[in-house]
């Protein structure tokens, strides 16, 4: 064997090396980011770190009348009853810096990046040809997009002076969320885009800067979505099964932390 | 010499990659979770019922035509379910298209068959049927004052126009049936067709077993409808229209028929008061008594013109029982009172039967 080939075995090898050194360190690097996950979504408040909570505020129906709500024992989710058609429904949340529990208060230590996802469907029964009966499911739409009327609104600041409705608009692709940065002068804006099975989903986003108070800036984030329920002629259907008509609202909310470091941001 | 220091370099850029890609990874390792929740809302169940289907309506003729009145109970419950939301709604004749199309279509577009051919032709010979205060809608509240929801009812008077056109012809004490519509708006758009009959008699009784929790101490409960005309002038020969007219329930069974006697009480106020009952020489007084024997009951009323009267009662064995209607007259005849039979009363056979069966 000649000296060149050997040398070119070396450089060969050393390079397998080097890609299995960083395969492992990534690895290694995101289970620890993993488990630092877990630990923070807990309950404990010794561990300081990202912090980003979502909490459950209040439904009230046709703008004053609240409406006490149940948790499902199945999905964990809220469960509201006795709606009906023309009804205006509001939901309040909050996605604060800080969390809150018998051991004392967490508070967020770096700069998160806040993503709200939500889709709203309203499903019905529709009596096809003798009995048949299928539920229809119609997405409710967040702007005035091709045949669909605006159907839900989201407000920011929610409870406060400062609760403004927030505009949005549709676009082509998923992954445009618009991340509301005042000293980028990116206001607050939702998009919605349809995905390949017609299903509407809305986005929007901010940033919660690390904070050692609730009253920090940032810290507290309160939004609300309105619902306007079809009124009952949106299409046929039968009295019978008036019970089978739903609202479902999914939500996600995914917190990224943003890394300020040479790499950029990489979430 | 050159190969190990070729070696050796090596293994140094080894250690220094490395290095760097642990420096790099720890400072790319970030923080990403989320949290989903579900919000499920459900549409409000619908529960209303009513005491108009099959009630007869006295049907007095006047200048343009004929004007009846019902006295009509909406409840906002069926079948022990209770409604949560108001419950508002109207009551109306159905449109000519309906009544040719023999349907009627609530919003879901589900069809409502108007199935009595002959009940639906009839309806054109009315002209309006509405509230008699002249308000559009009456509403059934759903919470009580408590807070708390409850079983609850509105009592509304509607009245009811028949023209007496060529068309229409006139109005007989055989009369006719016809179907009115309850439409409710909220909590959202329902119709409720049902059937009333009208006649020109001057007496007129219905009846209707309400299926719901009101079922008094788990006995069926039977409603009795009463209505007088409001003018008894054109009635009998010699009639005191200032007298009132006499009626007599009589309800049999093989066990005890209970009749509510404080809720008549409490219903009727001071409109008729509970006494002893006239002799037919006397004068007659608005006044109501009740005499009880086994496994019967007897009520006599003695009602005045335009009256509406409801009555309960509770029948211990459903599968046997029995109830009749008697009416009279009290008539002057040269200052000699007498009560002159009546036996043209609506909604009751010529021998005055009103049930008299059981239920399955």
């Amino acid at each position: 064997m000649s000296a060149r080939i050997r040398n070119k075995k070396l450089i060969f090898g050393a390079v397998a090396v080097v890609c299995s050194a960083v395969a492992a360190s990534v690895a290694v690097a995101v289970t620890y980011a993993a488990y630092r996950s877990e630990v923070l979504s807990g309950n404990s408040a010794s561990v300081a770190g990202a912090v980003a909570d979502y909490v459950r505020g209040d439904a009230v129906r046709n703008f004053t009348e609240p409406i006490e709500f149940e948790q499902s024992d199945s999905t964990g989710g809220i469960v509201i009853s006795d709606l009906s058609p023309g009804d205006v429904f509001d939901y309040s949340f909050s996605v604060n810096g800080y969390r809150e529990s018998s051991g004392g208060t967490a508070y967020n230590q770096v700069l998160l990046r806040i993503t709200c996802e939500f889709s709203f469907t309203y499903a019905y029964p529709v009596q096809e040809s003798g009995d048949a009966v299928v539920i229809e499911h119609v997405p409710l739409s967040a702007v005035a997009y091709e045949s669909r009327r605006v159907s839900v609104v989201f407000m920011h600041d929610y409870g406060t002076a400062a609760a403004t409705t927030m505009d949005a608009e549709q676009t082509a692709n998923a992954g445009d969320v618009a991340y509301r940065d005042p000293d980028a002068g990116v206001d607050w804006k939702v998009t919605q885009h349809a995905d390949e099975s017609g299903m509407l989903v809305q986005k929007f986003g901010f940033y919660v800067p690390p904070v050692s108070s609730a009253d920090d800036e940032g810290a507290s984030n309160s939004f609300a979505f309105r619902v306007s329920l079809p009124e009952n002629n949106v299409g046929s259907g039968m009295e019978d099964y008036s019970e089978q008509f739903r609202l479902t609202v999914n939500m996600k909310i995914t917190a990224e932390q943003v890394l300020e470091t040479s790499v950029g941001t990489t979430a | 010499m050159a190969k190990r220091q070729k070696v050796i370099s090596l293994i140094l850029l080894l250690i220094m990659t490395l290095l760097a890609a642990l420096a790099a990874v720890t400072s790319v390792s970030r923080y990403v979770f989320d949290r989903e929740d579900v919000i499920t809302g459900s549409f409000t169940n619908l529960y209303f019922s009513h005491n108009g289907s099959g009630r007869t309506v006295i049907m007095e003729e006047g200048a343009s035509g004929y004007t009846g009145y019902l006295s009509l109970t909406a409840y906002n419950y069926d079948g022990g379910n209770i409604s949560a939301r108001d419950i508002s709604y109207s009551v109306r004749l159905p449109s000519e298209g309906e009544i040719a199309a023999g349907q009627v279509v609530d919003a879901w577009g589900t069809p409502i068959k108007l199935d009595n051919a002959d009940a639906a032709a009839a309806t054109r010979n009315y002209t309006r049927v509405g509230f008699d205060s002249g308000k559009d809608s009456s509403t059934i509240t759903a919470i009580g004052s408590d807070e708390t929801l409850m079983p609850n009812e509105t009592t509304d008077m509607l009245k009811i126009e028949r023209s007496d056109s060529a068309s229409a012809g006139s109005l007989t004490f055989d009369g006719e049936s016809i179907y009115l519509i309850i439409e409710i708006v909220k909590p959202y758009r329902e119709l409720r067709p049902f059937i009333i009959n009208t006649s020109t008699s001057l007496v007129s009784v219905a009846t209707s077993a309400i299926d719901t929790s009101d079922t008094h101490f788990d006995y069926p409960q039977y409603s009795v409808y009463v209505q007088t005309a409001r003018h008894f002038s054109t009635a009998v020969e010699n009639v005191d229209v200032a007298s009132p007219v006499k009626i007599e329930l009589s309800w049999s069974s093989s066990s005890p028929v209970i009749f509510d006697d404080g809720r008549f009480a409490a219903d009727t106020a001071d409109n008729i008061v509970r006494g002893e009952i006239p002799a037919d020489d006397e004068e007659w007084d608005s006044v109501w008594n009740v005499t009880s024997s086994d496994g019967g009951v007897t009520v006599t009323l003695f009602l005045e013109q335009g009256s509406d009267a409801l009555l309960y009662f509770y029948v211990t064995d459903p599968s046997s029982f029995g109830c009749t209607i008697k009416a009279w007259f009290h008539c002057n005849k040269g200052g000699v009172y007498s009560a002159e039979q009546y036996t043209l009363i609506a909604g009751a056979a010529s021998d005055g039967k009103v049930l008299e069966t059981g239920i399955s």
